[in-house]
Order: C-alpha cells, then sequence, then structure tokens
C-alpha cells in the first residue's frame, strides 16, 4: 500500500488520472483520491498542513501493509538545476528548526538525488538561502516527521519535480500539472522500486 | 568488496585526507554533508535488516569515546586494565547472534576519521594504568574492513611504541595477508572467531567459511604473530556436541596447539536489552530455540545447559591445549 501525498490538487490530478484513482466521497477534511494498492491526499500548502494530512492517511491505514509514503510535488530550486527536471531528495533541511531529515535510500535508481531546504513561505532569488545548491519546498519537513512516526526512513521518499528557479511567482497551475505528468514514468520507476522493498522489514525498527 | 551509494560525511571529517581519499575513491557515491553523525546513525525507528543489506558509511570524527572499559560479558584474560575501543562501528557480516543489532539502532558503518587522536587519548590512559588491554574490534570487524577503511598498520605502528600496551583484533575476516607480512609485535594479538561450519552457514552470513579462516589462523602463526582462537558464543544448535567436536579437530589438525597463543570460549550471552531485539530479528534462529535465564542483566541458556554446552568445548580442547591457556567465560 502506497501513500502519495501532495500538496495541491494541480500536483495530484496527473496522479490521480494516471494511477486511475477514485475520489473518497466519505472523508470530508481532504481530498483523498485511491485506488485498492494507492491512497492520494491533497495536503495543501505549507509544512503542517502536509504533515497533518500525512499522519490522517497514515492513521486510517493498518501500519504493517504501508511500503512507502511519498511526498511528490513540485518545488523551487537555484538556477542551476533545469526546469522540469525530477529529483530524489536524500536530505531535508527545515528552514526554521535547522533540523535535519534523511530518508534511507536503500535500492538502485537512476534518478538525481539533491538535498532540500523546507521554507515558512515562498520566497524570491534574493534570499539569502539562493545561494545553497538545494531544492526548496515548503511541506518536506512537515511531511517527513509525520510519516516516520509511523514508518521507518527507507519507506519515506520525496520526489521533487523543479518548477522554477526560485521564480514561484512564475508558476501557474497549468504548468505544476504539466511538469508533474511529465515524470509519470520516473515516479512509477520508484514506486515500483519502494514496493518491491522487504515486506518483513517493518518488524525489525526499533 | 563493500561498495557505498551514499557517504554522509560530518562538515569537520571533511578536512581529513583519509576523508577525501574515500570520497575520490567512491566517486559514485551521494556525498551528503552532515553536522554530527549521531543525528543520522542514532535516528528513531530505523529498520536494521533492509539498512544491512544496502550499508552506507557515516564518516565522522570521535569527539570524546575514544575507549571505553571492557564488558563484565567479555574477557579480561588476566589483564588488570582491559579496555575497548571502536575506530569504526558496525561490521559488514552478519551475524544472526551479534549484539550490535541490539546495541546500536543503524546498520550503516560509521568510520571516525581522526585515528591519531585516538593514539593520544589511550596514550595518556596508558601512562594512567602503566599497562593495558585494548581489544580494538569488538563493534567491528577491523581487518575485514582495512582495505576500504584503513586502520590496522596504525594501530600496529601504535603498538609498536608503547610496548606496555597489548592489542588484541578480533576477527572473522581472511583478507589479512599484507597486515601479517608486517614485522610482528610481541604486544598484537590477532584473534580468529571461529564456529562450526554450520553455524558460518546459517548465522553468519558474509562471513568467511571455517576452512578460510582456519587457514588464515595458520598463516598469521607461521608468520609469527600470536593468534587468539575465540569460539565463542557457542550456540545450542542441533547436534551442536558433534558440530564443536568436528570445529575442534579442524582447528587442531590445520594448527599445532602448541603455537596457539591461548583459547577463549564462551556460551551465547548477551544484555536483555540487546537479546530482545536480536529475538525479535530472528525469531526462527534455533539457537534462541530454547529456554533463556536472565541474570543481573545478561540474558543467556540455563546454568544446566550452559554448564553442559562449556564442559563438553573444554574437554575437547584439553585434549590438545593446556588448561591454563583456555579461557572459559562464567557468565
Amino acid at each position: 500500500m502506497i501513500i502519495i501525498v501532495a500538496a495541491l490538487h494541480c500536483e495530484a490530478k496527473p496522479l490521480v488520472k494516471h494511477f486511475r484513482l477514485k475520489k473518497d466521497l466519505k472523508i470530508r477534511s481532504h481530498q483523498v483520491f485511491r485506488s485498492e494498492q494507492i491512497h492520494l491526499i491533497v495536503s495543501g500548502i505549507g509544512k503542517i498542513k502536509s504533515a497533518t494530512a500525512t499522519a490522517f492517511m497514515c492513521g486510517r491505514l493498518p501500519t504493517e501493509n504501508i511500503q512507502l509514503i511519498i511526498n511528490i510535488g513540485i518545488c523551487g530550486a537555484p538556477s542551476d538545476f533545469s526546469i522540469g527536471a525530477i529529483y530524489l531528495v536524500n536530505k531535508i533541511v527545515c528552514h526554521s528548526s535547522k533540523k535535519a531529515l534523511y530518508p534511507d535510500i536503500l535500492f538502485k535508481h537512476r534518478l538525481n538525488e539533491a538535498q532540500l531546504l523546507t521554507a515558512e513561505q515562498p520566497f524570491g532569488g534574493n534570499s539569502d538561502w539562493a545561494a545553497g545548491s538545494s531544492l526548496v519546498d515548503l511541506e518536506a519537513a512537515g511531511f517527513f516527521q509525520a510519516a516516520n512516526l509511523f514508518v521507518s526512513p527507507e519507506k519515506i521518499a520525496c520526489l521533487k519535480v523543479v518548477s522554477d528557479n526560485l521564480a514561484p511567482s512564475t508558476v501557474t497551475a497549468s504548468k505544476a500539472e504539466e511538469l508533474i505528468g511529465d515524470q509519470l514514468t520516473s515516479i512509477d520507476e520508484v514506486l515500483l522500486a519502494y514496493s518491491s522493498l522487504p515486506s518483513q522489514a517493518q518488524l525489525d525498527t526499533f | 568488496m563493500l561498495k557505498f551509494s551514499h557517504i554522509y560525511v560530518e562538515t569537520e571529517a571533511l578536512t581529513y585526507p583519509i576523508s577525501k581519499e574515500l570520497i575520490r575513491r567512491f566517486d559514485q557515491a551521494q556525498l551528503i554533508k552532515i553536522d554530527d553523525y549521531r543525528d543520522i546513525f542514532n535516528r528513531n525507528k530505523q529498520n536494521w535488516s533492509a539498512q544491512k543489506e544496502a550499508q552506507k558509511l557515516i564518516l565522522a570524527v570521535q569527539k570524546d569515546k575514544f575507549y571505553y572499559e571492557g564488558s563484565k560479558n567479555c574477557f579480561n584474560f588476566g589483564h588488570k586494565h582491559f579496555y575497548y575501543s571502536s575506530s569504526i562501528l558496525n561490521c559488514p557480516f552478519d551475524c544472526s547472534y551479534c549484539y550490535l543489532q541490539g546495541l546500536f539502532h543503524s546498520a550503516n558503518i560509521v568510520f571516525f576519521v581522526n585515528q591519531s587522536e585516538y593514539f593520544d587519548s589511550i596514550s595518556m590512559l596508558l601512562q594512567e594504568k602503566l599497562q593495558l588491554l585494548l581489544c580494538l574490534s569488538y563493534e567491528t570487524d577491523l581487518i575485514a574492513l582495512d582495505p576500504i577503511l584503513p586502520t590496522i598498520d596504525g594501530w600496529l605502528n601504535f603498538a609498536e611504541g608503547h610496548p606496555r600496551l597489548t592489542l588484541e583484533i578480533r576477527t572473522k575476516a581472511t583478507n589479512c595477508s599484507r597486515i601479517l607480512r608486517r614485522t610482528t609485535l610481541d604486544n598484537a594479538i590477532f584473534a580468529w572467531t571461529l564456529s562450526p561450519q554450520i553455524v558460518i552457514e546459517k548465522y553468519e552470513k558474509g562471513a568467511p567459511a571455517l576452512k578460510s579462516r582456519l587457514h588464515a589462523v595458520k598463516q598469521a602463526i607461521e608468520y609469527g604473530w600470536k593468534v587468539r582462537i575465540c569460539i565463542d558464543p557457542i550456540l545450542f544448535i542441533p547436534d551442536w556436541q558433534l558440530h564443536y567436536q568436528e570445529l575442534i579437530e579442524d582447528l587442531f589438525s590445520t594448527v599445532s596447539a602448541e603455537r596457539i597463543f591461548d583459547v577463549s570460549i564462551g556460551v551465547f550471552r548477551m544484555n536483555l536489552n540487546y537479546f530482545k531485539k536480536v529475538k525479535k530479528r530472528h525469531p526462527q534462529a534455533d539457537f534462541m530455540s530454547c529456554d533463556w535465564q536472565c541474570r543481573e542483566g545478561t540474558a543467556s541458556y540455563p546454568i544446566i545447559l550452559k554448564k553442559q554446552l562449556t564442559g563438553h568445548v573444554l574437554r575437547l580442547l584439553a585434549k590438545h591445549i593446556p588448561m591454563e591457556r583456555i579461557y572459559a567465560c562464567e557468565r
């Protein structure tokens, strides 16, 4: 069972279509779409909303059946990152607390990896953070901490598609939808790899 | 040979030449800078088994824990001052009975790159204690990792300059020819852990076969090194009498008893908290299939069974080697 957390409906839309997910009309607090294997929740923007939605979704499912909890969405990045490129995140830093979080990436893959900074609010290229080499988003740190309450870090992933070079006002909903839609093959590969990790692994956490 | 897909490196560790060398060697690895190795190594809710299948390397600077007093579950071999030191945490082998599964939250390998600071700290300890037994390879297998994470030459050079220090380097590895060709030292002991081949096959994943280990033992002795044989842990497995008999026969048909420095034996025993985690990870292991007793925080077999296991192995050893050169753990 895979849980996908997307901040915006426009990010979720290509995934809903691709995985043929049906809206769960019984849930009113969030938009949830699901199939037998995949549960997608639209969290809203920001790390608190992302954490809340992640915990909400995880709490509704038997933990031992969860193979992967993944945050899929767009992000900003300095100009040396190409717009449209997809990254598997190997380190998340919460900008406000400075806490670093580390998903365990235990399988071989063909994607590029990157580090990610979770900010409190969108920012432009004049920010002092722009000098770093991180991707930037608004959710991942909250998402990760909530997910890690339920599963071990090799079952948590964060996939980000670069939508802008630190110019968030240039990103439209249709652009975000297109950027995610263009990366469905890579998303498929990652979901497949994670879902084939040993299932007994959950027993070994401490 | 281990390959690392990810190297986590403390910012401070980056300045050490060995870090730069390792990063250059594993240039395909993702390099992730960290502030403190404990931020990743001590995370809660990690998955030991999954990590063990894809171990990552963490390069760190040891700040203060350069040595520890020897555990009550280990031998002091007659030394008044018995310490151990861990310049690497975790092991490339995956032994089902290993306490590291309980001790550490992570299966990733931590390499402390500031070896010279270990030497400084242990020199000071040696000045205070005058004589010292220092075991180096309790929380890892230094020899197995030496081709990748070199430590042995440094330790042997250090021992060479400190004759009142006795080093024990314990291993299951056999890739030691280069090390053994060094000039021998009177105050360094190579200690091989031996197990019946059936135990190696079932419970020592990734570790060399008994035959290879015996060959390494023979080689070390022929080069003139002091060699300790460790039959520890002795496991209660089906037909254990037969398997341990074969092990000891194989040992003494390969090397002459007179040339073995000493032998230590001990029945499987473990800190209770670690034991609970090991049992959770290996619920079906037959060496855990009997009753257990816990005394003073240590889990082990019932006393009668422990005496049977120890007594049998002792009797077999005593046919070849004087009792004063056999150390049997009483715990």
